[in-house]
Parts: C-alpha cells; structure tokens; sequence
C-alpha cells in the first residue's frame, strides 16, 4: 500500500461499493482485532436486511455504554442496575 | 432514577432503524471515566497509528474502529471530552452534542448533567446524515461564517500541536469564514472549576455502590471517593452555575462571533506508559492535562466538532475543536465538511495497521 492511499468517504461510494463494505465490515473487524482490540462484541450484520433508509448499508460500532436486545454492557451490570 | 437501561438504547433503535449495520460493540475505559484510553482491569484499544501510545478515552474503541475501517461511525459519549480527546489521538472526526440534543436513555450515565452521547467518524461527510438521524429535533442554524480563535490556549499548546491548529485555522479561514482572535482561559478556567466539581460530585454518586467492588481499579476507587466529599449544595450550586457561565462565555470569548476554536489537548498524545498507573513513567498531571482543554464545553452545554489537523513531531494525529452555541451542531458539522474538502489531513491510513487491510474490500481511494 502506498503512502497515498486513503479511506474512501462512504458517501462518495456507489451503491455496490457500500454493499461490499458493508458485507466485508466483520472480516476487518477480526482481522483488525488481534492488533487493536477495539471492540468487546463484534456481531453478525445482516446486510441482505438493511432497508433503504438514511443510513441504508452503513457500518457502525457502538460503545460498550449502551443496552440492546440480547446485549448489556460488559460492566458489572447487576449491581448498576440495583444502585439506579 | 431511570435511565431507561433495560431495553434498547434509543441511539441504537434510530441508527438501526435507519439502515445502519452494527458490527459490533467497543471497548471503553472503566466507567467511561478514564480519559487516556487505558483500563486497568479489561484489555484496551491500540492506537493504529501507533500501538505504543494512548489511544485517548473513554471512547477508545469507537475511535479505533472508524480510523481502522472496521467500521464508518461509532457511537461514543462525552462527559468531559469522551469523544473529542480519541478523535485527537487517532485523527478520527468526532461530534459532541448540545447537551440534551441527543437521547442518553439506555446508555450507562456517569455524570448526567454532562453526558452526551454522540458521534466519531473519518471524515464530517459520513458523520452528517447519522447526526442528522439521531439529532432530529435539533432546527438547522445557519451557516458559521466568523470564529474566534482561544489564542491563549493556542499558545499554551505544545509547539508540534500548535502548529498543525494553525494550519487547520488557516484551512477554516480558507473556507471563507472570519476568523478573530480573543484571550479565552481565564473564562475557561473559571468554568472548568465548576465542571471538576458536578463531574466529580455526580459520578460519585451515580457510581457510589461500586467503591467495594473489587472489579474496579484502586485508582478509579480513589476518584469515585474524592467525588463523595463533595457537598449537595456545592455541587447543586455548581449545576445552577450553567446560564452564568454560558453568558459570561458569550460576552468574554465568543463575542459575535459563531463558533470558538482551540485545540482539543494542549499536549501531544502520551505513550502508554504515561497512563498506565503501574509503570515508573506514570503521570497523573498528564491525565489531567488530556481533558484540560475540553471539559468546559460539556459544562456550558455547548456542541462541539473536533476535526484532525495534522501530525506531531511524533507521528500522531491532531485535532481542533470548533465550539458553537446551544443547538448550532448541524452548522458545526457543515463547517467541517468544507473544511475537509479543501484537506486531506481526514481518511489517511494509519501506519500499524495498513498492512492489514485490503484494497479489494472497496473501502480504499
């Protein structure tokens, strides 16, 4: 890889350009881990359901701060949950 | 209290209603209250420019997933510079919000008369339509057409920091917009004084039933408890500071002018061992330095966009902050996508990871 080369911006690529971004964002994500360990979770995005919406396809993380179904933060969540 | 923390974020239900693919959750320091990226008890991100410095905190790992590729926005939170102090150290673009724009039900608090959830990207354009999605009742503002430079804390960074601000203020008066320049720190100061007191006072607080918990640090233990000397009436005198304080920026340092720049740190990114409370290297006034320079704005309520700059003499990203009024966050966005048009300091590749990505993957110009 070049000293010149960079990330593309998402909103400058085409719609199949997104959708292999998209559909490879979890193979980076583990290879990239190992070096990094940014992530706690790294999940299964379902790509082939993204409907076409604002954000249609984007790839995003989210820090460990936040519930959703089938997820809490890694922290001692029992005893958070009692003290609020 | 309740802070909704038993279903799904409200953040989380808008992006993934809007399309948006979650590749995973990242990591954080402990309590979101650590501001060098360091965790004393779980693993911690690495910065991919570098892997022997900080990555900066709390919001560490959605920093590293956006300047990595593994992901294209990150959701992140700032009480104190959560975002904008790991947007620094690994030149992503990070978006804190007017307090109150952007819903925190589901999200673990620590100081909520400060938190905010927001937004890291690698550039402002991919940042825009999420800010968009997840800020929809903020009105649009118009357009920054005049800054003032915090020319005291300008000076008072260190030189391979100072220069590369400038050449960000250079870019932004490129863009057309007019740039001036005030003596800003003792009005920051003053209300940094009030900040280190309601951060304090209510993450003790909040977090007060985990101080015998043997999952957290002796040093975070040590903080949550220097928090509970505070007294209710100071730290409500502190909360009820906020339109004075607001005022008194406005007419001390923002003038008429749209928006205040300074940098995000004073200082350059520290290696790791700076924050690493074990090693002979340690220093607690450098974590303090980290968030000198950004906690203010979360005690006005202000917004701010913090965008990369430019590289210290080390290597590392730096980054600006541009600091708006109550509700202007789509203007300071729109302000750092022009600028970002006219620079190529936003999208590079970092140097310990380019190794591992692939060009076949479409994510590379």
């Amino acid at each position: 890889m070049t000293d010149s080369a960079r990330f593309s911006n998402w909103a400058a690529l085409d719609k199949p350009t997104q959708t292999m971004v998209a559909a490879t964002a979890i193979d980076r994500a583990h290879r990239l881990e190992p070096r990094l360990r940014a992530f706690v979770k790294i999940e299964r995005t379902d790509v082939e359901s993204s409907t076409k919406n604002a954000l249609t396809l984007i790839p995003y993380a989210a820090k460990d701060l936040f519930v959703a179904p089938k997820h809490r933060p890694k922290v001692d969540w029992r005893t958070f949950w009692i003290l609020v | 209290m309740d802070f909704g923390l038993n279903g799904y974020a409200d953040v989380l239900r808008r992006l993934d209603d809007a399309g948006a693919c979650r590749v995973g959750f990242t990591a954080m320091t402990e309590l979101a209250y650590e501001p060098s990226g360091y965790n004393a008890v779980s693993t911690y991100p690495r910065n991919p420019w570098n892997l022997d410095f900080i990555t900066g905190g709390s919001s560490s790992g959605s920093a590293v997933a956006v300047t990595s590729g593994a992901a294209v926005i990150a959701l992140g939170s700032d009480t104190g510079g959560s975002i904008r102090i790991p947007s620094h150290c690994t030149g992503a673009t990070g978006w804190k919000p007017s307090w109150g724009a952007v819903s925190v039900t589901g999200a673990l608090p620590l100081a909520p008369f400060l938190d905010c959830v927001g937004l890291l990207a690698r550039c402002a354009a991919d940042l825009a339509p999420a800010a968009a999605v997840l800020a929809a009742d903020v009105a649009p503002r118009r357009a920054i057409e005049s800054v003032v430079v915090m020319a005291d804390a300008l000076r008072g960074a260190e030189p391979s920091v100072r220069n590369p601000c400038q050449h960000g203020i250079d870019a932004i008066q490129a863009c057309g917009v007019a740039v001036s320049h005030v003596e800003g720190l003792p009005a920051m100061e003053a209300i940094d004084a009030h900040a280190m007191i309601v951060m304090q006072g209510e993450a003790a607080r909040v977090h007060a039933g985990r101080l015998d918990r043997a999952a957290i640090s002796p040093v975070l233990r040590k903080r949550i408890a220097k928090g509970l000397t505070i007294d209710d009436a100071t730290l409500a005198a502190s909360r009820a500071s906020r339109p004075q304080l607001v005022n008194d920026f406005e007419e001390q340092v923002l003038g008429n002018a749209d928006a205040a720049i300074l940098p995000v740190m004073a200082i350059r990114t520290p290696p790791l061992a700076e924050a690493d409370p074990a090693s002979p290297t340690f220093s607690a006034r450098q974590l303090y330095e980290l968030s000198s320079y950004t906690r203010f704005v979360n005690m006005l309520g202000f917004p701010a966009v913090s965008i990369p700059v430019g590289f210290d003499d080390r290597g590392l990203p730096v980054a600006l902050q541009m600091v708006g009024r109550t509700g202007s966050d789509f203007a300071l966005i729109a302000l750092a996508v022009r600028v970002q048009e006219k620079t190529e300091w936003h999208g590079r590749i970092p140097t310990a990871i380019s190794d591992l990505l692939d060009s076949s993957e479409g994510l590379l110009a």
